[in-house]
């Protein structure tokens, strides 16, 4: 049965792990998979090169004490946790096969060890070189994996502690006697070079001098037996303990998968916050059918991107009502900075904020391309409703700051800088800012799905690191692409404008129309490309394995 | 011209062909069942015929518009309700609703609302979010969706699925009504005798090919061969099996 789990376990991470290796055959997952390998290379690079002779630590080293203390405080306080479920964290699959199978409780648990390991060694791997910077990833690992066991037993004796009636405050009270007794002695002792407190971190020494890198090789192979010990003889003691955690686990499992839900749906922008928020406006009975799409869309920026404009609201609030709080020359200079700070959050994060177009919709592309209306223009209104409500906003800002500025500031440094023409400049160069951020946003989506919305079954890693990167890198190079060519046309813009306009209000519309529009060209282009791929967008290739 | 026309259908997912030289059409106010074992080819055909997927080679018209050259007017005339049902979250049911009414722009859609819930026992959720409904009240709410536009195509995949007892009457009286006002239906269903009362001819699909085409009747009468009468129940799972042993 055991070797059956085993198994099991084996098979899920080689299949796992080919999975991945299989899905390098597609050019986008391979660009990412060598950018996320670049970037862990160039993070150990740094790690590694950090000059400095190495300092060999012993077991008796200060550094040692401290982490078998800091272990020590962990072991202890991992008895006071408040939980006392003996439920295992499993997936729903897991569940439905192993605890209708004939196993004993050992061999679930083992299962579960086994199915850990993989998780474990990354975990140690990149603690190794993010955090502690070493390569000593083998003691890590071990001192993962045995304290995993630890709290699996941990877990299991507070679950019997509770049926012997012992429950959380006497737990609670039990700790907190026994990392206080300890602080008290080593306060009254002026030291930390104790019998006592040897005697209570002589455990956690093991686990520190397996973990930590620097320590003579035979004491760090010692430790490392110990540590192993220990963690077989807390399994054996987990699977001895007579509690029913299939309940438990059950009901662990449905909170993890509603949380994991729930963090997905705001990490995408999802969360529905203000559900009963009514419609902006009535659909009216005719007319143009992209109403529609715009329609929708503008109810889920009320219903889930109400939120940061509220935030966003209340924070010029809080600093329009403290500026009355505050001398005029520091409200002018201070708040009227920070008034202006908040402008710029729009054009600089809104795209990425207010996110309810393709992006939203993505999970549902074969109802979407089951709509009467060409891709052109659903595309187009699909970035509309955000477009729409950060220029609404914007605006907004803009006029009371520049209201602001020329009654509480005027005639500050501030309000001389930021005029009210300046301010409409910015409003005027901040909305096809923003649609090109969107475009290039809901490009992403469309055309790399699959790194955009996430499933269990992605990649993780470094491949998804490299997405990261490689988005993020793509979004600034479009960006300054789409850029250039509106910078280079608006300093003739501004010369001629500066020859014939000079002083009058026509030198702005001159100065700022010509690179306008060449943003909105691009825009249009960028719309009209992306409604073209949209229409022969072939969503069976990559979202089958989203959608299911 | 009849409203469904689908000539050497061809569908390939990289290597792989799902749907292979796939011919068929539907007349008005015919149900055509398109029916064959897992992983046939079925859905990806009817992904096809609804415009999600471009199909590799063929040619698909719906109500005489080819679904590629021409798809808005294509999709103008059917509606597809696949077997997942994926609602705006952020969307109540009246709001579905109107908003598919001004998508298709349906004249004085509030009108059709009202009784297109009633039929589907949806009236009392008119406020209610996908996320306070049940699996089979998406199902219906969605078809709700389609039908408010009166389509002349309709392509069903698995119409059935999570329906109550009622609930399935009441989709097969509306199956069978809109035909008999002249829709020309394709239904795509594992459950055989469903697909045996409502449909008029069938389609058979097995590796992505067509291993039988026609009426019902036809198709049972030749797999009998004179040894008297058979289920189609029966004649399907002959004539698959037959197929998969050549």
């Amino acid at each position: 049965m055991t070797a059956a789990l085993a198994y099991v376990a084996f098979m899920s991470i080689k299949n796992r792990l080919l999975m991945s290796v299989r899905k390098l055959r597609n050019i986008r997952y391979v660009v990412s998979a060598l950018f996320g390998v670049a970037y862990l290379f160039l993070m150990l690079f740094r790690n590694f090169s950090r000059g400095g002779r190495v300092r060999v630590l012993t077991a008796q080293s200060l550094g040692v004490d401290i982490m078998a203390g800091v272990i020590f405080v962990l072991l202890v306080a991992v008895w006071a946790w408040p939980s006392d479920d003996p439920g295992i964290a499993m997936s729903e699959s897991e569940m439905q096969f192993l605890f209708s199978a004939p196993l004993r409780r050992r061999d679930i648990l083992l299962y579960r060890f086994f199915r850990s390991q993989l998780a474990l060694l990354i975990s140690a791997v990149m603690t190794s070189i993010f955090a502690a910077g070493t390569r000593n990833f083998i003691g890590m690992w071990f001192f993962f994996a045995s304290l995993s066991l630890y709290m699996t037993m941990v877990q299991q004796l507070r679950a019997k502690l509770r049926m012997m009636g012992i429950g959380f405050p006497i737990r609670l009270a039990a700790v907190v006697a026994i990392i206080g007794g300890a602080c008290w002695w080593m306060v009254h002792k002026q030291t930390f070079d104790t019998p006592v407190i040897h005697a209570l971190i002589y455990v956690p020494r093991f686990f520190a001098t397996a973990a930590l890198s620097n320590i003579p090789l035979a004491l760090r192979l010692e430790s490392i037996v110990i540590v192993i010990a220990i963690g077989v003889f807390c399994f054996f003691v987990a699977s001895t303990v007579n509690v029913n955690f299939e309940e438990g686990s059950l009901a662990l499992s449905q909170k993890k998968a509603n949380q994991v839900t729930r963090q997905r749906s705001q990490q995408a922008g999802q969360w529905i916050a203000f559900k009963r928020l009514p419609p902006p406006f009535r659909l009216a009975d005719s007319g143009m059918p992209e109403i529609a799409i715009l329609w929708k869309n503008l109810i889920a920026s009320l219903r889930i991107g109400m939120m940061p404009i509220i935030m966003l609201t209340a924070g010029m609030l809080f600093i329009l009502g403290e500026s009355f709080f505050i001398p005029q020359e520091a409200a002018a200079n201070v708040s009227g900075g920070m008034l202006l700070a908040l402008c710029a959050i729009v054009p600089l994060f809104g795209a990425t904020v207010f996110a309810q177009d393709l992006r939203l919709d993505m999970t549902r592309i074969e109802y979407l391309k089951t709509f009467p209306i060409s891709g052109e223009r659903v595309v187009a209104t699909e970035i509309c409703a955000p477009l729409l409500v950060m220029s609404i906003v914007e605006l907004l800002f803009l006029a009371i700051t520049a209201i602001f500025l020329q009654t509480r500031g005027a005639g500050s440094t501030m309000a001389r800088f930021a005029t009210p023409q300046m301010l409409v400049c910015v409003f005027i160069f901040t909305v096809p800012i923003c649609a090109i951020l969107t475009v290039m946003r809901n490009a992403a989506v469309l055309l790399f799905p699959a790194w955009i919305l996430r499933s269990k079954e992605e990649p993780r890693g470094f491949v998804v690191t490299g997405q990261r990167i490689f988005v993020a890198l793509g979004n600034l190079i479009v960006l300054a692409v789409a850029l250039i060519p509106a910078a280079i046309v608006f300093i003739p813009a501004v010369l001629i404008a500066n020859r014939f306009f000079s002083g009058s209000p026509g030198f702005l519309a001159v100065a700022s129309m010509p690179p306008l529009g060449i943003i909105a060209a691009e825009v249009w282009i960028s719309v009209k490309l992306l409604g073209k791929y949209f229409d022969g967008f072939d969503a069976s290739n990559e979202l089958d394995r989203i959608l299911t | 011209m009849h409203p469904i026309s689908v000539t050497s259908l061809s569908k390939s997912y990289g290597d792989f062909a799902a749907v292979k030289e796939l011919s068929f059409e539907v007349k008005e106010g015919e149900i055509l069942g398109l029916v064959g074992p897992n992983g046939a080819g079925k859905t990806t055909t009817l992904r096809a015929l609804a415009g999600i997927h471009p199909p590799t080679s063929g040619t698909i018209r719906i109500g005489g518009f080819d679904i590629r050259e021409d798809p808005v007017e294509a999709k103008h005339r059917l509606a597809f309700f696949p077997d997942e049902p994926r609602l705006f979250d952020y969307l109540s049911v009246d709001e579905h609703m109107q908003f598919i009414g001004r998508l298709y722009s349906v004249p004085d859609f509030r009108s059709k609302i009202d009784p297109l819930l009633a039929e589907f026992d949806l009236q009392d959720k008119r406020k209610a979010m996908p996320a306070e409904l049940s699996r089979g009240m998406k199902q219906k709410l969605m078809i709700a969706c389609g039908f408010l536009h009166e389509p002349k195509v309709l392509i069903f995949d698995e119409p059935l699925t999570g329906l109550d007892p009622l609930g399935i009457r009441r989709m097969k009286e509306s199956i069978a009504r809109r035909a008999h006002e002249g829709a020309s239906i394709i239904l795509s269903s594992h459950l055989l005798h469903l697909v045996e009362e409502l449909c008029h001819s069938v389609l058979v699909i097995q590796n992505g090919t067509s291993i039988a085409y026609g009426g019902i009747d036809d198709l049972k009468w030749r797999i009998a061969q004179g040894r008297g009468d058979v289920s189609f129940e029966e004649a399907f799972l002959r004539i698959t099996e037959e197929t998969a042993a050549k």
